[in-house]
């Protein structure tokens, strides 16, 4: 167990080492550079700025200059946000994009179990094709018309909700179920098809011989040996949604960290596309991490192989 | 076992749909105007404005030496009286009996300092170069001479004299531009979330940084009589349909330019019908350049061909549907010294036009393919489409399309990177030369043409070089005819400025450089006729 987790620090290590050096050099290949604006800067006010930002050294001393802060743990500060240092805009911004990513999680993984299972059990039935269109068109719909369409009915149709902007929990729900929706029909899938295997293998042929009841059996034998791949997709897909999507954030006026993240770049605000893109790896690897955990928590023949 | 299951979600769901119903803010409180910025300002500081819409924070909270007022008529401010030198390069400015949020004066020598600091040679303001008709301004930028040399001095709190390169009639309306806005000497850096000391008609009461800033008026503005809202809200939306939709569903008391982006594409000609779309003319030119290494574009008649060809009603009718006026010159209407009548061709000239133009090309050059580049947006894409459309059908060229972020649009273009490219173009003041002065260099990140003339540029600059208003006029006119003569660019309109507003809402004035003041702006009962 030790050495696995030596094993992945190491790892961990050298991949935000990566991260750093790869984003680095691509931010420096971008066309455009902070200072490109529609009015061209007079040239000696862009040789100052240049100089004032250290962008008029070479990339490899900027790479280790920037290295070196960011091990001494500061990210700098926004370049179009004077006031603001990196660390202050991510901790800003990082809860609000994190609330509802939770929300999202949580409905996308209670609601995707319970379609799934809810597409199981009603295979055989007549209303089996409706639910697997639903859960089809849902995986289909992207969230940029998803969400302005949960916006009309929700808020101008029946004025129930909130159209946008930040406050209360009531403003949360839309962009919450936007989020949400695609993650929660790709479980779904992925229970369903899980599940009608498990369900046909003979450890359930047994407990059903053995007369246990049919509830009994799913939720006790047979769900936890379906959520495998549930929690693998949910690893992954946690990092993007905690972390905040742009296109829901944007649609909904929500200052998370997703807007940010697109603002630095269309901005060539190089400090901050350096420290989201960072944190966005560390909060992705970090995920990823856990989800193994959890799969060695689930199934004792991996824990075995680390013994 | 599934009604089980539906119970279970139908639980899970009441609370979901009914949770506290306290959305919307309480509908539009009285003297409180709502507004959208499509970003959020960088820093409040006047020193920190860019070329951006976002300038339109800081006539809110600071006010310059002169103003204009609701009528669009250029008034003092911060002066209270000014007199020019007989050559028109001396201004010497009285300082109005005015005071900061704080309660400190408002002094000459708060101007002196902060337009010295934007000028500051180791941190410059980014639009410092809109400084430069001052004396000295360059070299002191340059750092070459020392600051003390600039050509702005206050031989007292009240007397603020400002010495130009050359004598401009435009620069008192250069004056109610932001980057010639004051800020407290004894408090250069107080522009935090917190506090904001200004000398405007508002004053900065809550910033939630990536939400919204209230502004209350400012009890210690000099002309507090004239100003009619109490509280300003602003909120930092950046999708401009989510916009429209706060607006429609009353929660906006503005939606459009030039505070964001603009009215989506989809949605102008609607609020045009239902007769609630507001435009106003702003002295923006949209236009397409060509890159003159081209080797059809480097043929003039080729140039001609396509750029008369544009159908440039149909798309103000039924693109851009915001009342915009088609445009044949680079320059604005009003500036324009060129009739503004349409030349028209017909099809059969224009191709004839275009293949004589062929004849010229090397044959085994002649299918090169013309690139358009765009920065990506909706209006820009079917605008182009257009253009592509009609070039293909008419001269069977082979016409492609290349969407682009923006500023790695410029930067392509700036580097020649391109064939055909959109841009558009507004000039720091009504002064025909900040347009034209776009062509003295032949790389500009706003055309790229590579387009050189040595009569165009001793026209163009002689205008600021000359012995009398008549004779500017004149070599102005013939650089806006050397250049026009060329079609190094296809002007397509004239830019308006669309948004659309709550009806009470009157008193406000757009300037033609997009910035909107709201200082005497109030909620009338009447709604205004149309």
């Amino acid at each position: 167990m030790v050495r696995y987790l030596i094993e992945r620090f190491i790892y961990l290590f050298i991949s935000i080492l990566l991260i750093i050096t790869l984003t680095f050099l691509m931010i420096k290949a971008l066309p455009g550079d902070p200072f490109t604006e529609e009015k061209a800067l007079a040239p000696e006010v862009l040789t100052k700025l240049k100089e004032h930002y250290n962008l008029s050294l070479s990339v490899g001393e900027q790479y280790l200059i920037y290295l070196r802060s960011v091990f001494s743990g500061d990210f700098g500060t926004s370049m179009v946000y004077p006031s603001r240092s990196v660390c202050d805009i991510i901790l800003d911004s990082f809860p609000i994009s994190a609330i509802i990513g939770l929300q999202a999680i949580f409905v996308s993984a209670t609601g995707g179990i319970l379609l799934g299972i809810l597409l199981q059990l009603n295979n055989q039935s007549r209303f089996s094709p409706i639910l697997t269109l639903t859960v089809l068109a849902i995986i289909s719909i992207p969230s940029f018309i998803a969400a302005p369409l949960l916006q009309y009915f929700f808020a101008i149709r029946w004025d129930v909700l909130p159209l946008a902007k930040w406050g209360s929990f009531s403003h949360t729900i839309l962009p919450t179920l936007s989020l949400a929706a695609f993650p929660m029909a790709v479980i779904a899938r992925l229970v369903d098809v899980k599940l009608s295997e498990v369900l046909k293998s003979d450890y359930i042929t047994l407990a059903e011989a053995k007369g246990l009841s049919k509830f009994r059996i799913l939720f006790r034998h047979a769900l936890p040996n379906t959520l495998a791949p549930v929690v693998g997709y949910l690893g992954q897909t946690s990092a993007a949604i905690l972390t905040g999507s742009f296109v829901v954030e944007r649609i909904f006026g929500i200052p998370g960290l997703g807007t940010w993240y697109v603002a630095s770049i269309l901005n060539r605000d190089y400090p901050l596309i350096m420290g989201t893109t960072l944190f966005y790896s560390l909060v992705l690897i970090t995920l990823i991490f856990i989800s193994d955990l959890l799969y060695l928590a689930l199934d004792p023949r991996l824990r075995r192989r680390y013994e | 076992m599934l009604r089980f299951f539906c119970q279970l979600t139908l639980i899970g769901l009441i609370p979901l749909l009914s949770c506290c119903h306290q959305n919307s803010l309480p509908y539009s409180k009285k003297n409180r105007l709502r507004i959208n910025f499509y970003a959020e300002p960088g820093t409040l500081n006047p020193k920190g404005t860019t070329f951006s819409y976002l300038n339109n924070i800081y006539p809110m909270l600071f006010e310059g030496l002169m103003r204009f007022d609701q009528d669009g008529k250029l008034c003092t401010a911060m002066a209270d009286r000014y007199t020019c030198s007989d050559d028109g390069k001396i201004y010497t400015f009285h300082i109005r009996n005015a005071k900061w949020s704080n309660g400190e004066p408002v002094t000459a020598y708060d101007f002196e300092y902060s337009w010295k600091q934007m000028l500051d040679p180791h941190s410059p303001a980014t639009v410092a170069s809109n400084l430069f008709s001052i004396k000295h301004a360059e070299e002191v930028l340059a750092g070459s001479i020392p600051p003390s040399h600039l050509g702005v001095y206050a031989p007292d709190a009240e007397t603020l004299v400002v010495e130009l390169n050359y004598p401009s009639s435009y620069f008192l309306e250069e004056l109610t531009l932001p980057h010639f806005f004051p800020i407290n000497r004894h408090h250069p850096d107080c522009f935090s979330q917190l506090e904001c000391i200004g000398n405007g008609p508002f004053t900065l009461k809550k910033w939630t940084p990536q939400q919204e800033m209230e502004l209350l008026k400012n009890p210690r503005y000099w002309d507090k009589k004239n100003v009619h809202l109490d509280e300003i809200h602003i909120s930092f939306l950046t999708d401009i349909n989510t916009e429209l939709r706060l607006f429609e569903k009353g929660q906006l008391d503005w939606a459009g330019g030039p505070l964001s982006t603009g009215i989506p594409t989809h949605a102008t000609s609607r609020l045009n019908k239902a007769g609630i779309l507001q435009t106003r003319k702003s002295h923006q030119t949209y236009y397409y350049s060509f890159n003159l290494t081209h080797p059809l574009l480097r043929i003039s008649q080729i140039r001609k061909a396509l750029s008369l060809s544009i159908p440039r009603r149909e798309i103000t009718t039924h693109i851009t549907a915001g009342n915009e006026e088609p445009a044949y010159h680079f320059l604005p209407k009003e500036l324009s010294f060129l009739s503004d009548k349409e030349v028209w061709l017909s099809d059969e000239e224009l191709v004839q036009l275009f293949n004589d133009g062929l004849e010229i090309v090397e044959p085994n050059s002649r299918q090169t393919p013309i690139v358009i580049s765009y920065n990506n947006l909706e209006h820009h894409r079917a605008i182009a489409q257009t253009i592509q459309q009609r070039w293909k059908e008419l001269f069977d060229a082979d016409v492609r399309l290349r969407p682009r972020e923006w500023k790695a649009h410029i930067s392509e273009v700036a580097a020649g990177n391109f064939d055909v490219a959109r841009f558009s173009w507004l000039g720091k003041n009504s002064d025909p030369y900040s347009y034209m002065e776009l062509f003295l260099d032949p790389h500009h990140s706003m055309h790229g043409t590579s387009w050189q003339s040595l009569h165009f540029r001793k026209a163009l600059l002689h205008s600021k070089e000359a012995e009398s208003p008549e004779e500017a006029l004149s070599s102005l006119a013939l650089a806006e005819d050397l250049l026009d003569r060329e079609d190094i660019i296809a002007p397509i309109l004239y830019q308006n400025v669309v948004f659309v507003k709550n009806p009470q809402l009157q008193g406000f004035h757009i300037a033609r450089f997009g910035i909107v003041d709201f200082k005497s702006a109030k909620f009338s009962t009447q709604v205004e006729e149309r």
